[in-house]
């Protein structure tokens, strides 16, 4: 057998007994899913916030909220700062043919009302920030599709949006820290709970969720402008 | 049963991240292998006949485990982040030794090494 | 409260660094001060006894996000600070974008988290987030070296993470929870079930690509040696230090003491052996790195109270001097035109007097001259360890340290022609210092009565024969050369040998349970 045909046999072999072992492993050991009820015997009237998930990774783990929308943050400004400086190619401004603008812009603007909508109801109906936001970036990929990247950045500044999107950054920071101002904990609940099911309830998870649709359309958006001025067309 | 075909994608993920040499099958891979710890992580909390963990008035039925949800949630931002930047360093790469073979970049980077080494700051 | 504002504060300063540009200077300077004052409160609570655990969000333990201020989080919270002064100091007067500090504050703001938090959703959240600051600032240049090395980087840190998370994944399917000291009494209830072998194993072996152990963080001679000075040594000095916390922190839950000793012997020998062959320094830097956490790893591994103060000890020291090397060892890189051995010596005349001094302080270090750093630490860790064998291995090391770091002395004794900028001397002798006046500074950390154990006659003799005979040594196998297997550090083998690993680290806890 040749070398190549040895190290395919030898790879799989290795990986084949990992997947194996662990597999093996996990079955035998008889997961029982009855021990996790934790999170579902109070949640609901702790958080105030009817969606459970909504109320754990908005309440209790509010912390890896804020570290992911942290890494997000350092995603898009990574990404910036690399194909910022690379030389982009200068290709001319294509839109494409009516019917598909007529087409978005009706769908456009349906988009950014659903965003808002999943932003708005997240703690009640499933959804959530992070959803809103990229649906929203969405929305704004089809009209960038339809009328051309150039027409799209003539529109919204790049500038403008970097300012916004560290202004939101701030502003979600700032929110978490101000319970500190008060004496308590930061991280933890400052506007009233509330009963479930009605839209204001669930505390800040309200705030939270819009302030992170925010940040993550700007951010999505920034990262597709990024990619598609580096490439000159969409 | 999710379990084992999230630990079967998991491994098929690692076979094409070793044998591929392409660096943007790689990158999939990459994604295969994270999609496959998500799914995992899912498949804990489900249990049988449960539905979403949103409380709807007047309804008392079983509810899957909203605790997985919530940490997949932030692992998909966190994998998709690290996508977009491994992609984005990809990009350079290939600008610069306009290939994507993995293989063929590091006999070249192998071969620039003779010559002067910039230092760096 | 000051547990969670450090690293809360840290990641405001850093989005006020990107906000406010021109500030940048004013920011650093007042976040190391309030950063201080947090530290100390800290250690004031420590000290008396009532160590601060703050649950985050207010939940019940358990429920919520953890955190908790003891001494192996405070030390490792301590070394974060001090490295991030000398490099924001080292850094001063460079002309680097915003973007660069951004990048730094949140690799600090996220080891402040790491040192402290006993929940593995939120420890993988962070060494994620970690992995991308450090990947990016490594390539930070552009220079497509660094490019591929970052990239290898993140290939190995995500395929870890994703067994990292598989783990979470079994640990969630049995317990319930994700907080580390509510899982310690849950394990020690039923101490050998099968998920706990499978899940610590998974644990152990994706902390254990970031830790810098030999077969799993193959990424680390590339990156660590390509990156800018500054950022290598922050790297090497600190955020390799993130995985060994969370290994202390596994190790308080999981059966995994015979784990880290073997995983320490390998990656201590494989490391000294590969820096041997090395001739370009930052090369050897970095498998120095890859070596000195195995002392780390077996002083912990050894599971004595010596054992566990030598390891933490000397993760200070290491930090404190591999921080100095790199730093040092980047500026003469610089000055000389090249970090290969040739040329260092070529033009040695051109390192200016004050890194020259810092280096050799810096050397001296890891060597183990007493009484500087190196020396207390080890003298500590030595004491406790329980068996000959343990104690002979990392005597080889030691030996295999001066060895490898004697083909630096041409560097170190020259005239020089050029002085070092104002803000770098600082760095140095703020890093110096801490070598120096190590041991007064270490009885804070360590009681007196071990460390005078540690300063017996038997360890000043030991260490001052381990410099005398890797010299020697040093001087019989200059000429040689060898050749050692390099195809394990490419990209298509390392994911492979991860593998190979955890099946590794599965025998071994089932052997050490």
């Amino acid at each position: 057998m040749t070398r190549d045909r040895l190290r395919i046999i030898f790879a799989v072999g290795i990986i084949a007994a990992f997947v194996g072992l662990i597999g093996i492993t996990y079955i035998c050991s008889s997961p029982d899913p009855a021990d996790s009820e934790r999170y579902l015997a109070r949640a609901v009237e702790e958080t105030g916030a009817s969606n459970r998930v909504a109320g754990i990774y908005l309440n209790y783990r509010l912390l890896d909220t804020l570290l992911e929308v942290l890494v997000f943050s350092v995603a898009v400004l990574g990404v910036r700062h690399y194909l910022q400086q690379s030389e982009g190619m200068k290709l001319p401004n294509l839109s494409e043919s009516e019917v598909v603008q007529t087409a978005v812009n009706f769908l456009a603007p349906l988009a950014l009302l659903l965003c808002t909508f999943f932003a708005v109801f997240g703690h009640i109906s499933p959804g959530g920030g992070f959803a809103a936001g990229v649906i929203a970036a969405s929305g704004l990929l089809y009209v960038a599709i339809a009328h051309g990247i150039q027409a799209m950045n003539a529109q919204l500044n790049p500038v403008r949006l970097a300012l916004m999107e560290k202004v939101i950054l701030l502003v979600l920071l700032a929110f978490v820290l101000a319970p500190a101002v008060a004496g308590r904990i930061p991280l933890t609940e400052l506007l009233p709970t509330g009963t479930p099911g009605k839209l204001l309830s669930g505390g800040s998870i309200l705030v939270y969720n819009i302030l992170i649709a925010m940040k993550v359309f700007v951010g999505a958006w920034a990262v597709i402008a990024a990619f598609a001025q580096h490439r000159g067309e969409l | 049963m999710a379990a084992i075909i999230a630990f079967v994608l998991f491994g098929i993920g690692v076979v094409a991240l070793v044998l591929r040499r392409d660096l943007v099958i790689k990158l999939l891979a990459l994604g295969l292998i994270n999609a496959a710890s998500i799914l995992f992580l899912v498949s804990i909390g489900d249990r049988p006949g449960a539905r979403a963990p949103i409380q709807l008035p007047g309804d008392l039925g079983i509810v899957a485990d909203p605790l997985p949800q919530a940490l997949v949630l932030s692992a998909i931002v966190v994998n998709f982040a690290i996508l977009a930047l491994a992609l984005v360093f990809v990009m350079i790469l290939v600008e610069r030794y306009h290939t994507t073979d993995s293989i063929r970049i590091e006999q070249e980077m192998a071969r620039e090494a003779d010559d002067q080494e910039t230092p760096c700051l | 409260m000051p547990l969670i504002l450090l690293p809360l504060l840290r990641f405001v300063f850093a989005t006020l660094t990107i906000s406010f540009a021109r500030a940048r200077k004013l920011f650093t300077i007042l976040s190391h001060i309030i950063d201080a004052a947090l530290l100390s409160q800290l250690a004031l609570m420590l000290v008396r006894g009532t160590p601060e655990m703050v649950s985050v969000g207010g939940a019940p333990a358990g429920i919520g996000i953890s955190l908790i201020g003891d001494q192996v989080g405070l030390t490792f919270a301590v070394l974060a600070w001090v490295l991030s002064a000398a490099v924001s100091a080292y850094t001063w007067q460079d002309k680097l974008r915003p973007y660069f500090f951004l990048l730094l504050n949140l690799l600090i703001g996220s080891c402040y988290a790491l040192s402290f938090t006993t929940d593995l959703f939120n420890a993988y959240l962070l060494f994620e987030l970690s992995t991308l600051a450090s990947f990016l600032l490594v390539g930070y240049q552009r220079q497509p070296r660094q490019i591929w090395a970052s990239l290898h980087y993140l290939v190995l840190s995500s395929l870890g993470m994703s067994i990292f998370l598989l783990g979470i994944g079994v640990v969630y399917a049995h317990c319930g929870c994700l907080d580390l000291t509510v899982l310690k009494t849950i394990v020690k209830a039923s101490p050998g079930e099968s998920w706990v072998l499978l899940a610590g194993a998974l644990l152990v072996a994706g902390i254990a690509v970031k830790a810098g152990v030999f077969v799993f963080s193959l990424w680390l001679p590339a990156a660590h040696a390509r990156a800018m000075p500054a950022v290598s040594a922050l790297l090497s000095g600190l955020v390799i230090k993130m995985g060994v916390v969370g290994l202390f922190r596994l190790g308080d839950v999981f059966p995994i003491d015979l784990t880290l000793i073997v995983l320490g012997a390998i990656t201590g020998i494989l490391g000294i052996v590969y820096a041997l062959n090395s001739y370009d320094i930052k090369r050897l830097l970095a498998f120095h790195t890859l070596s000195q956490i195995g002392y780390i790893l077996i002083g912990f591994g050894a599971a004595t109270e010596a054992g566990r103060l030598g390891a933490l000890s000397y993760e200070v020291a290491h930090g404190l001097f591999k921080a100095l090397l790199f730093l040092t060892i980047g500026e003469a890189a610089a000055r000389a035109g090249g970090s290969d051995l040739k040329t260092l010596i070529e033009n040695k005349h051109k390192i200016p007097r004050g890194t020259r001094i810092a280096l050799i302080i810096a050397v001296l270090g890891i060597i183990g001259l007493p009484p500087l750093a190196g020396f207390d630490a080890k003298a500590i860790l030595e004491d406790g360890l329980p068996t000959m064998f343990l104690h002979l291995i990392v005597l080889l090391m030691s030996v295999g340290t001066v060895v490898s770091f004697a083909k630096l002395a041409p560097v170190l004794f020259a005239s020089s022609t050029h002085r070092a900028s104002r803000s770098r001397v600082l760095s140095y002798a703020w890093l110096g210092g801490g070598i120096i006046l190590f041991w007064p500074l270490s009885l804070l950390l360590v009681s007196p009565a071990i460390t005078l154990h540690a300063y017996s006659g038997l360890h000043i003799i030991e260490a001052l024969v381990v410099i005398a005979v890797g010299g020697a040594l040093y001087f019989l196998i200059r000429k040689r050369r060898f050749r050692l297997p390099s195809e394990i550090f490419r990209l298509e083998t390392s994911p492979l040998i991860i593998l190979i690993g955890f099946f590794l680290i599965y025998a071994l806890m089932i052997l050490g349970q």
